[in-house]
């Protein structure tokens, strides 16, 4: 019996095992997902999450649901990859593989921004959660969203949550008492995706009197004395910071020389997600993302996952033709009171790295489009979990 | 859950059930069955810059659409759609497309310029007539004043 190994329960990992799984028998294939946090968990959810507006039971599940689909959960640690035998070394034993996909997401250094009452973030769903506190604790004063460095999951997202926030204080009615401002590396509002999603982007945030200070990278925050300081040495004062903690390559892929990009990241190239030294290898998601100079989100796990899928069955039975990387991401947002879909070609952007921004568009926006975002949530789970996702 | 529980559960769902029994035996569960199937891949295939152009440009124009409608007296535009005689108009229209589709391609091309008395000829038949005529009721129309 063949034996394809996953890393990762999230966008990438779960979609391609169920892909997997849905294509090949039970008898021939043995589907193994090695996960060390044990859920599957819709993440884009996470701002909803802190503002009280979602459980976190509806937007993730036991990835030992995976068991029901015909798929074998591993709850454990990757600590090494030896590409040559053939072998994944866990915290839990080791295990063999014929084909192994590599999704294990960025790690998040918690330990990189201070343990403050004043300071907190969405990024995890600990996290999301104790946000949620500070959040409603708050009454009046400053909160500052930013990131800690130039690379983190959805990078759209420090402007949805302001503008979420800004209809949440709203409805509380102590709106006129709290102060919003974004602080960003970028120059202006989003401005990675170029002037067609910049712009409206901007008009927003202005309309709803949520401020900005951009092309400040931060250096260090200061919990205690509630300021963030830039590499500069500008300084933004909070009473609140909501901060992206760094996000760095996964241990045990650091670990690997040969599963390393140029870019210090997990090496994928962006037709057949392997790396330069394997062809039974792929990567995937948000730790391939610096690889191709793209964002983290789990959009472009979820059209990866299409073609990693192809391109081990293909490895499993010889006949499967792959199936080409679609390099387009669609972001549904919920703003709060509204709602807007985006899209960007990347194609451009992986090719030429220097290329300023994606090809973008917006399909629109209004109330109505705030619902492609819960849409999208329970699609994403189902299309993994199947029926188990309550 | 009990046997009973089950059973109880299941002469609830049982107008359901009659329901799905009808849609499978139409063929509508075999295509959405086919859909569910294909449904990653018409999702990857749908998202690409073309599709998504269009789909953006048409809720741009939904936007326009509802605000001129907005302003459109319908109880009368739907009395006077009621008035139009539209068997005589699609026939008018049939027989235009059938000129266009056979006749069309036997007028000549001018050689040269049109002499004088030919063109007088052709301002003066009933057909240039009746356009002049319909053109000028429409004008009419667009100039007249709201009581």
């Amino acid at each position: 019996m063949k034996k394809v190994v996953i890393v990762g329960a999230g966008a990438g990992g779960g979609l391609v095992a169920t892909k997997l799984r849905n294509k090949i028998d039970r008898e021939s294939v043995e589907i193994t997902v090695i996960d060390s946090y044990g859920k599957t968990e819709f993440q884009p959810s996470f701002p909803m999450v802190s503002m009280g507006l979602k459980k976190p039971a509806e937007i993730g599940v036991n990835f030992e649901n995976l068991s029901k689909v015909g798929i074998k959960p591993m709850k454990a640690k990757v600590l090494s990859v030896n590409g040559d035998e053939r072998i994944v070394k866990t915290d839990k034993g080791d295990v063999a593989y014929d084909d192994l996909v590599l999704s294990p997401g960025a790690k998040i250094e918690n330990d990189k921004i201070p343990q403050s009452p004043n300071v907190g973030h969405f990024w995890d769903m600990e996290h999301a959660l104790d946000l949620r506190k500070k959040l409603m604790s708050l009454k009046e004063g400053k909160i500052v969203i930013g990131v800690s460095s130039m690379i983190y999951k959805c990078p759209p997202v420090p402007w949805e949550m302001a503008m979420l926030l800004n209809d949440m204080y709203t409805n509380m009615g102590v709106r006129n008492k709290i102060e919003i401002k974004v602080v960003h590396w970028a120059s202006k509002p989003m401005a990675m995706f170029g002037p067609v999603i910049s712009n409206p982007v901007t008009e927003w945030l202005e309309n709803a009197d949520i401020q900005g200070n951009y092309g400040f990278e931060m250096d260090k925050i200061d919990g205690e004395n509630r300021k963030i300081i830039s590499k500069k040495g500008d300084e933004e004062k909070f009473d609140l910071a909501i901060m992206a903690p760094p996000h760095s390559v996964p241990d045990f892929v650091k670990n690997s020389e040969n599963l390393l990009s140029s870019r210090g990241w997990l090496d994928a190239n962006a037709s057949t997600f392997r790396p330069k030294k394997y062809d039974d290898i792929y990567g995937l998601g948000d730790a391939i993302a610096p690889s191709l100079g793209i964002g983290m989100a789990g959009v472009f796990a979820h059209f990866q996952a299409d073609t990693v899928a192809s391109f081990v069955l293909n490895d499993i039975d010889g006949i499967y033709p792959p199936f080409p990387y679609n390099k387009v991401g669609l972001c549904a947002s919920d703003m709060g009171s509204t709602g807007w879909i985006s899209y960007c070609d990347f194609s451009g952007k992986i090719r030429d790295n220097s290329t300023p921004f994606p090809d973008c568009g917006v399909l629109g926006s209004g109330p109505l489009f705030k619902v492609a975002h819960s849409i999208y949530e329970k699609y994403f789970l189902g299309a993994i979990y199947g029926g188990w996702i309550r | 859950m009990s046997d009973e529980d089950i059973m109880k559960k299941i002469a609830e769902l049982e107008p359901t059930i009659d329901t799905l029994k009808k849609l499978q035996d139409s063929g509508i569960i075999a295509a959405l069955e086919a859909l569910s199937d294909q449904a990653d891949l018409i999702i990857n295939f749908a998202s690409n810059m073309e599709v998504l152009g269009t789909m953006s440009i048409m809720f741009r124009l939904m936007g326009i659409a509802d605000i001129s409608m907005g302003k459109v007296d319908q109880d009368k535009l739907i009395r006077d759609a009621k008035e139009i005689d539209w068997g005589q108009l699609f026939e008018m229209l049939f027989r235009i497309l059938k000129f266009v589709a056979n006749d069309a391609k036997n007028i000549p091309k001018p050689a040269g310029k049109q002499k004088l008395k030919e063109a007088l000829g052709e301002l003066r038949s009933p057909e240039t007539e009746y356009l002049i005529k319909l053109m000028s009721g429409m004008s009419k129309q667009l100039m007249q004043k709201d009581d």
